[in-house]
Formats: structure tokens, sequence, C-alpha cells
């Protein structure tokens, strides 16, 4: 009996102890004003950015508590108008449904698509045009791009994701080719670096600032048309594949949303948009 | 004979099976153990290590630093250690006012443009970062990587769809000693390596290469010059003290694993508090008072198919009626309730198969001395029961605590500590499974895994004691 009491008593104190040494730091700033939760979420390209604003964000506004869920712009956008959401992210443009049902978008970044490949395919670059046939299925083997003779292994973003949108309009409806049905499929970005770094004659497509994920695991990121995706190619315009990250409320922003959405749009807000490897609008 | 050698084949091929078994076993739960211990990986970086002149980084706590982090910090930019090594620790900065014109030179800055602090510290306190003339007593020196591998253009031009961009540490070394003799040997064009003395030559020479600080590369105007990164391969500990207690910031990004850490506790006992009652009181329901009838063969048949149902339907219900239909949003109640509803099948069927092997003679006696139906089950079947009770509850609760797909749409994602039921809380199953997906690094994943590993086998020997501890006393 008495060892019964003790594993309880144990367990018991751990819990307690554990939970009120951490609390007591959120419970100072929390007691003194009534705490609003706030659910966001979305595209995966968008979540750093606001990961990264959180924190600053409730430090300036100690009565709103706010969290992001990675779900995929698609997702997000269906939760926003479900209502689970209260803000969405999104890494593509709404579509004609989406803008008729009253969702409103504001763009806080621009950001760049990464062409990322495994690192034995022996190549650093690709024109557009190569690109497009490549993800359109009709290259087979990297020897036909001047690389190595290794068979090339397409990865993609699911079509929820608002990445795979923005590369196939940039990339392959553009020179009027259909992707390729024979690719693997990732749910998110990180997911994809970590395929491109770990399946050989791989090459996939991920935003910008994830490029680190693939090169620190072997793999290599592409220049496309002698551009590299850098902060200031995308600026100017010299990079082609670039696109415009939003953040997207049911009707005009009012309240809690409004007040975040003008925070990732000042100064400080877009000074987080540059250090997370995204480029600011501002 | 023949039955003897049919024997021994047997009896060798379970050998085999049992050994497989086992080994298999051991080398996933090694691997994992090593993987969260030990991390490896590889770098590119733009410069490596160097001299500085005129001044020394010193801290008491990172012990390298980028140019361009340098830069960022003598700036003012920089108030805390999590973009320098991911660490969740504040920095405090020191720069000594007689070493500022050479910092500035270094850093190619203006003077102006260096922020002005105290000299020195006077009561060191931990995650200092000192610039100044000579290293502070109880600092260590920062290495500053400051030296960049300039070539000429050519050398990093692009020829066809290739290219040369980065080289390897040890390629680097044959480079500097002068064992390489062509650009192809490490992958560019063919042409001659030759070292350059001076920057002229640098320009000149198609082939030439030189190591140069930073300072003076950033002074070169565009296009004379390219540089080559250089990469390396780091290994350390993954699983560090400061991982277990640094909280966890932008997503696992920085900062360690503390509050997910206590979020799965919570969660856990959570679980444990909603689901023990009611799976146990049906279970006594099912086994001591329902009449074997059509009622009790429908609830049977429901909680076995509910028990092998994937748990990611579960999620979709908690998701449809939790988050949804109760507006309770990704929060730590519709997790634990939906979780709670996935493993009470498990503690129903567990708990059922416990009480019925507690044998008729001992209700028999317990009623015989005049105890009534509750009193007898409380005192005597209950107790009799317990330890199969508990074994149902630990298979229960390392479903809930390895669970995510039931959670992904119902508990949300984020890491701060959950101080009330509607805030979300992410678990470590969740974390790892996060981690992956956003491209926060394996070996995080991996050291979420290990501690996901040894708080499961703290549970279960908790757990194995509560049932065993009476018969010791």
């Amino acid at each position: 009996m008495q060892k019964k009491v003790h594993a309880i008593s144990w367990l018991l104190i751990l819990a307690v102890t554990a939970v009120f040494a951490a609390g007591t730091k959120e419970n100072a700033a929390s007691q003194k004003v009534a705490v609003t939760n706030y659910t966001f979420g979305g595209s995966s390209t968008v979540a750093p950015i606001i990961e990264a604003a959180i924190e600053p964000f409730e430090t300036k506004n100690p009565d709103m508590k706010v969290s992001y869920e990675t779900l995929g712009s698609s997702v997000g956008l269906k939760g926003l108008q479900s209502g689970t959401l209260s803000l969405a992210g999104s890494s593509r443009e709404l579509k004609a449904d989406e803008v008729s049902a009253g969702l409103v978008p504001t763009t806080i970044a621009l950001d760049g698509l990464s062409v990322a490949v495994h690192g034995d395919v022996g190549v650093s670059n690709l024109t557009m045009a190569q690109l497009a046939s490549l993800f359109a299925g009709e290259v087979t083997n990297w020897k036909e791009l001047g690389g190595n003779d290794e068979a090339v292994n397409l990865i993609v973003r699911d079509e929820t994701s608002g990445t795979y949108g923005s590369f196939k309009e940039i990339v392959l409806d553009k020179a009027k080719k259909e992707p390729s049905k024979n690719a693997i499929v990732a749910k998110e970005n990180g997911e994809l670096a970590a395929k491109v770094a770990s399946t050989p004659g791989s090459v996939g497509y991920i935003g910008m600032a994830f490029g680190q994920i693939v090169t620190s695991a072997g793999g290599r990121v592409l220049t496309i048309d002698g551009v590299a995706p850098t902060a200031e190619n995308v600026k100017n315009g010299s990079y082609p594949i670039s696109r415009a990250l939003y953040l997207v409320t049911k009707g005009q922003a009012q309240g809690g949303e409004k007040r975040f959405i003008d925070y990732m749009l000042s100064s400080d807000g877009q000074a987080l948009v540059g250090e997370t490897g995204f480029i600011p609008v501002n | 004979m023949n039955r003897k050698t049919s024997d021994k084949a047997m009896m060798l091929t379970i050998h085999i099976c049992t050994w497989l078994t086992v080994s298999l076993l051991v080398l996933i739960l090694g691997y994992v153990t090593f993987r969260g211990i030990w991390k490896r990986s590889s770098v590119e970086d733009d410069m490596i290590p160097g001299t500085t002149s005129g001044f020394v980084v010193a801290s008491n706590f990172g012990k390298e630093i980028s140019w361009s982090d340098l830069r960022r910090v003598a700036r003012g930019r920089v108030s805390s250690w999590r973009t320098l090594t991911g660490n969740d620790q504040a920095l405090s900065l020191f720069i000594d006012d007689s070493v500022r014109p050479a910092l500035a030179k270094a850093l190619d800055l203006k003077t102006s443009e260096i922020v002005t602090t105290e000299a020195s510290p006077a009561h060191p306190r931990k995650g200092s970062l000192v610039i100044a003339s000579s290293v502070p007593k109880g600092f260590h020196l920062v290495s500053v990587k400051n030296m960049v591998l300039a070539v000429n253009p050519a050398v990093a031009a692009l020829r066809g769809n290739q290219q040369l961009r980065a080289v390897g540490r040890e390629e680097l070394e044959k480079l500097l000693s002068g064992s390489v003799r062509s650009w192809s040997e490490v992958g560019g064009p063919d042409t001659p390596v030759v070292k350059a003395e001076s920057l002229d030559f640098l320009i000149g020479d198609e082939g030439a290469f030189m190591m140069m600080d930073a300072a003076s590369f950033t002074g070169v105007p565009e296009g004379l010059v390219s540089s080559l990164k250089v990469r390396e391969v780091e290994s350390g500990p993954n699983l560090t003290a400061s991982f277990l207690l640094e909280d966890t910031i932008e997503s696992g990004k920085y900062g360690g694993i503390r509050t997910i850490l206590l979020n799965t506790i919570i969660f856990i006992l959570l679980v444990t508090l909603v689901s023990a009652p009611l799976g146990i009181a049906s279970a006594v329901y099912l086994e001591e008072y329902s009449k074997r009838g059509k009622i009790y063969q429908v609830v049977s048949t429901a909680i076995d198919i509910l028990n092998g149902i994937p748990s990611i339907i579960f999620g979709l219900f908690g998701m449809l009626v939790f988050v949804e239909k109760f507006h309770w949003s990704f929060c730590l109640a519709s997790g634990t309730l939906t979780v709670s509803l996935m493993v009470l099948p498990t503690i129903v069927r567990t708990s059922q198969d416990a009480i019925h092997t507690v044998s008729r003679e001992l209700r028999e006696g317990s009623f015989a001395l005049g105890a009534t139906r509750i009193e007898t089950i409380w005192k005597v079947v209950l107790p009799a029961a317990k330890r199969g009770i508990v074994t149902g509850m630990i298979l229960a609760i390392g479903r809930a605590v390895g669970e995510t797909a039931a959670l992904i749409y119902t508990v949300g994602s984020g890491a701060a500590l959950a101080t009330n039921p509607m805030m979300p809380a992410r678990t470590l199953a969740m974390h790892i499974y996060l981690t992956i997906t956003e491209g926060q690094g394996m070996d995080k994943a991996f050291a979420t895994a290990l501690v996901l590993m040894v708080l499961v086998f703290v549970f279960d020997i908790a757990a194995n004691r509560l049932a065993t501890g009476k018969e010791h006393t």
C-alpha cells in the first residue's frame, strides 16, 4: 500500500512542480488582462514567419494568445470559411470561389521557389524550359540535362499546397505542360526537403527559406537560368520563380486579426520577414 | 530418427526467429538512442575560421561565430543566442572602446555603426560576449569565421548545367598545400590551380584562388572575384541538458522541448483521468451486472470494432465534434477527449478480461461473509484484478503518448505550456512529426524521440510498481 501511495504522489509531485515552475512566467502577465486565444493556420511556407512573429507580437499585445496550425494553404482557407481558423496563411493566390466566399488577402511577404536536387545528380543549373519538361515527366535521366547517369525522381507537393499551385502556374502552365503523374508526393516543405536529401536522383521545389535544410543534408539548390534564389534576385525580378505570401481573413480584418496583420506590415514585422529568409514587401 | 531431425529443425527455426526479433528490436532502440545522443550533419559555410587583428572575441557561452553574425552583433541587432547557436539564452554584449576602430575595419563598418556598451562585464552573466584586446578571466576565445575562399570568376562559372560552388574541408587543405593540379579534381573546370599572392593576380589568372579576409573580400567591386563555400561535417552531442530545459521557440527552430515535455505529461494525466474511470466502470458493468443477452453482445462487438479502428478516424470525429461543433478549436481539451475515446476500448477490454479471471470462489466467499455486491467489487474483485487493469492502462497510455494521427486535427501545434485546457498543447509525438514536416531537422526529431522513449519507459515502471506494490508490503 505504501508503495502505491509513493508512486502516485511521486507522479503528482512531478507534474505539479513542473507546471508551477513553468507557469510562473506566463501567469504574471496573464493575470492582469483577460487573454483571448486566437487560432490561425494554413500554409506551411508562411508558418516560420508567423511563428517568429508570435512571441514579439504577444509581448506587445498581452491580451492575445496566438497559435498557428500548419495545415497547408487550401486546408487553411477551408478552415477559415468554416470558422475553425480566424486568419489563414496562404502561399498561393485565392481562387475565384474563395474570393466570392468573402475571403480577403493581404500580401505580407514575397518568396522565391528554390529547386533542390540530391547531391549525386551532377547538375547546378537548369533553364526554365528544362525545368518545365523535367516536371512534366519528359526527362527521365539526368544525363539528358548534362548531369550524371542517374534516373530522375520527381518529388512534388500535394495538390492542396500553395507551393504546388504556384509552381504549376509559374513553371508548367507557362510552358503549356501538364505535371507528371509519376512523382513522389510530400506533404510539407520540410518533408520534401528531407525526401530530396535522401532520395538519389531526386529533384523537388520548396520555399526559398527552406533551402538550408537541403544543403545541410548534402543536397543542393539549383540556379535557374544562371540566377540564384536570393532575396535580392527575387526583389529585382531576375529570379523567375517567385510568388507572394498572404494572410487571409473572412471579410475585412477586424479586432485581433487586424492587429496581427498590421503588426506583420509594420517595420518590426517586416524585419522578421527578412530574418526568416523571406522578402519584405514594405 | 525422422522425428528427432524434424524436432531439431523446429528448435533451430524457433531459435533463429527469436534471435532475429530480439536483434531487430535492439537495433531499432540502439539506432534511435544513438541518433538521439549524437548528431552529425554536413554544413556549407561561406567562410572558415581565421585570426582577428587588433581585437579578440571572447565569451562564456558560444564557441564560434560567423563574420556576418558578428557584424549583426556589433551593430546591436542581436539580443539572444538563439540565431547563433540555437539556444534560448540572452546575449549581453561588451565592447571595449579601445578596439572599436580595429573592429570597425574588420567588419567593414563605420565606427559610429558599432553600438556603445559597457566596456567589460563587472559580474559576468551566462551568455556574455566580450570584444576586447584580450580574453578576460573566466572567458574563452571565440573563433571568428572570417576567411573567404576567393577564386577567379572563371573557376565558379556555369559550364552547361554544371558549376563548382563548394569544396570540402579536406579538398581545401589539399588546395592550400598545392597537391591539387586542376580544378576538375574538385568538380570544377579543367584549368590549372594557381595560388594567388595578390588581388591583381587573382583577377588576372583564370585558375587562381586566394584566402581573403571578409572585409577585403566585400571591398572588391562585384563581378571581379567569386567565392567558393566550404563544406564541413559537424558532429557533437545531440540531446543535451539545455535541450531538455529550454522552452520551445518558433515551433522548435530554437530552444529545447521543456514545455512540450510538460504538455505531454499533463496530456497523459488528463487522458488517464478521463478514460480510466469510464473504462473500468464499463468493464465492471459488463462483467458483473449485465445479463449476457443481446445488448451485451452488441456492446461487446462495438468495443471490439472500435478497438481496431485506425486512430485517424477518431481524429476526424474529434475535429468535427470538439473542434468544429463545440467551437473549442484546436486545444488540449479537444485532443484529450479524442484520445480518451480512442483508448477507451482497450481499457474496457483488458479490464474486462482481468475481472473475468477473478475466481468465483473469491466472490462467493465475500458474499458468504455478508458483503454487498458493491463492497465485493470494490474490495475483492478490483484489487484481485488490479494487475490486469494496470497492464491495460499501460497499453492505453502507450498508445496515447505515441499518438499523432488523432491529434493532428484536434490538439493544435502551439508549443507553449498549456496552462488551461482551451490552449493548444503540442505533445512529444506531435513534435517529432511536426519537426520533420516543418523541416527543423532530423537531429531534433531523434533527440525528442529518445526523450519520448524514456518517458514511456518511466511510465511503464511506475505503473508496474503500482500494480505489484501490494505483494511487497
